[in-house]
């Protein structure tokens, strides 16, 4: 089946709306012997009555089956009833052939961000419970799920993005197409291919890039996606359905890790000491060979929480590195996490393997950040390492992580990501959002831990901890109870 | 207006909403031993015997007990010895209701879970008890 997607059209009087451009892709389609087209949002600039008629004249000379949705654009001015005036309904499904495309609104009124909120996201539930048996299945939304490069403050992601990533991923969704940020990227998670389109027809492109549409030729186990430039550059990416399920051959183990986090030592009720003193001994039956705390280790950082810190860390006498939350380093933490705890950037290295650390918080903010510049050096010192099995460690989140909000997200998520997938590292551990979760972009596992100690979590699991055994051919991952020690399997994977 | 008692939804869901896509096994030329330490080893409590990466049995729990040391045989006895061959499988895209009447049905616990016929993962009675987690998602998505 050969599917047309393209996004961000944004029509408009004067200049930055760039028809001639949007005509060539329509003659593109015309021309093209495709199935289906999807168009994913932003058919205005501004919700205008003038732009969507300028919009649905164009969409209109489409000859192919299309599904279009909304974007943050044209719920500007009160437009997003104009958009079912002139283009069609917001959410819904069509069935062609062997596929099924769901496709939601996700803006809000005058507000760049995007949300599925509670009705849509039942509408997409559903609608993927009832066509769960179909061969191939597609969802489109505008809003990007996972951060995309080239786009800055990554503040723009679903609000909710982490909860419809796992539901897209459970689903066994076969491919997910965006727009939003007019750059076109692609990624992916597990058996799912994610697309963000570029902007087909909008002046406002990112990094000097042109006009751009996607071409995805899909069948049940193929997904072959080709970004179109109109200066004629083509991308071409060829995936195929290839997550190995059944394992019997893992080899001996090389290396056992700890992942923690958000343990909140401190003298207040929100410290969970049983919990923690639990974990402890959990800790020592599974005798690692190293302990990876990825932030959060006390509550405030204030003296009496660090001196607590220092006696329950104590407790555990394996090889330890951590990275700070931003609560470790405000107040005096900043230098308390130096002077107990060493530098801000921490590293275990052996001859076969490396745990990177990079620092993301801000003093006094909750927002984190890697940095350009840091980002740099990262890559530098991964690059050299190549021959290792190699991982990252750091506190913010690098993917939404379910149940929780875009606040975790690194700001620079997007370009962090792509540099690592791009890198083939074999594994980033992050600890924030108080939920675990585990899948793999292109070749890198993704790991997040729930909080071990803390009162603050959002797991019906429980407070937990991860165990990461990384065998000759497989990366295992289990979430185990910090209360009671049960183990769950977050997922395994074949090593690159 | 009498109240009427309704179906629970959560039992149409295809179990492919919440399994963990992934199977733990043995390869057919292992021992009872060597599969009771993976079990041990990972925690679980079934284990798919793999021929070339496509399951020809089951072993779970009960079967080391009732098979292995009721039976009185060897550790270094074949895995082949005590699995129950052809296990009950459901695809991917059965509802839990027919998992949990196929469960009741053939009375057993575990059932191998398949995609396009190839095994990707086993359904616990326990993991189905922990549907109500579930639930929970489309509350919290606001």
């Amino acid at each position: 089946m050969k599917i047309f997607h393209f996004s961000d059209i944004h029509a408009a009087r004067g200049k930055k709306f760039r028809k001639k451009n949007l005509l060539h892709i329509i003659d593109e389609i015309n021309s093209g012997d495709f199935d289906l087209a999807v168009f994913t949002g932003d058919a205005t600039d501004e919700g205008q009555r003038h732009e969507y008629e300028i919009a649905s004249s164009m969409l209109q000379k489409i000859e192919c089956p299309l599904v279009s949705i909304p974007g943050n654009h044209d719920a500007r001015s009160g437009g997003i009833k104009l958009f079912e005036k002139y283009i069609g309904p917001q959410n819904g499904v069509l069935e062609c052939g062997d596929a099924v495309v769901i496709y939601v609104n996700s803006a809000i009124g005058d507000s760049n961000d995007g949300r599925i909120g509670r009705g849509k996201f039942n509408i997409l539930k559903n609608a993927l419970n009832e066509y769960s048996e179909k061969p191939i299945k597609i969802v489109a939304i505008h809003h990007h799920i996972l951060p995309t490069p080239m786009s800055g403050r990554e503040r723009n992601v679903l609000a909710n993005a982490g909860d419809v990533l796992d539901l897209i991923q459970r689903a066994d969704v076969d491919l997910v197409v965006s727009g939003h940020r007019h750059y076109p990227n692609v990624y992916e998670v597990e058996n799912t291919v994610y697309i963000n389109a570029g902007t087909a027809s909008s002046a406002k492109t990112r990094y000097g890039d042109v006009n751009s549409y996607c071409t995805i030729d899909i069948d049940e186990n193929t997904k072959n996606v080709t970004i179109k430039r109109l200066n004629g550059e083509d991308t071409v990416r060829k995936y195929h359905r290839k997550i190995k399920c059944a394992f019997s051959d893992f080899g001996n183990r090389e290396f056992r890790a700890v992942q923690l986090s958000n343990t909140y030592f401190s003298q207040s009720r929100s410290f969970l000491s049983q919990h923690y003193d639990e974990a402890v001994k959990s800790i020592r039956r599974f005798d690692p060979d190293l302990l990876i705390h990825c932030g959060g280790i006390v509550k405030e950082g204030i003296p009496a929480d660090y001196n607590c810190a220092i006696r329950e860390i104590n407790k555990l006498d394996y090889p330890m590195i951590f990275t700070p939350a931003a609560r470790d380093i405000n107040y005096l933490g900043y230098h308390l996490f130096n002077q107990n705890f060493g530098d801000l950037d921490q590293q275990y290295t052996d001859d076969d393997i490396l745990f990177q650390g990079i620092s993301t918080p801000q003093y006094d903010s909750s927002v984190g950040v890697v940095g350009e510049t840091e980002r740099k050096t990262l890559l530098k010192d991964l690059t050299e390492a190549d021959q290792k099995f190699r991982s990252v460690f750091l506190h913010h989140n690098i993917i939404p992580i379910p149940h929780s909000r875009e606040k975790g997200l690194l700001e620079d998520a997007g370009d962090l990501l792509r540099e690592l997938v791009d890198e083939e590292i074999d594994l980033i551990l992050t600890g924030t959002s108080y939920h675990s979760y585990a899948t793999r972009v292109g070749g890198t596992v993704i790991v997040n831990v729930n909080s071990v100690s803390s009162a603050y979590q959002r797991s019906r699991f429980g407070n937990s901890f991860n165990l990461i055994d990384i065998y000759e051919k497989a990366i295992v991952v289990s979430e185990i109870s910090s209360f009671w020690g049960k183990r769950k399997l977050l997922g395994i994977w074949e090593r690159n | 207006m009498e109240r009427q008692t309704q179906p629970d939804k959560k039992l149409d869901i295809p179990i492919r909403r919440f399994i963990t896509k992934r199977l733990i096994g043995v390869n057919k030329d292992s021992t009872i031993q060597e599969s009771a330490a993976r079990m041990v080893e990972f925690r679980i409590s079934s284990l798919g015997i793999l021929d070339e990466g496509k399951v020809i049995g089951i072993v779970t729990d009960t079967d080391f007990k009732k098979r292995a040391l009721a039976e009185g045989r060897s550790p270094k006895d074949s895995v082949l010895e005590i699995m129950t061959p052809d296990p009950v499988t459901a695809d991917v895209s059965s509802s839990v209701r027919d998992v949990l009447e196929m469960m009741s049905r053939e009375k057993i616990k575990h059932v191998i879970v398949t995609d396009q016929g190839k095994a990707i993962g086993v359904t616990t009675l326990n993991e189905l008890e922990d549907l109500d987690l579930q639930s929970l998602e489309t509350y919290i998505a606001r």
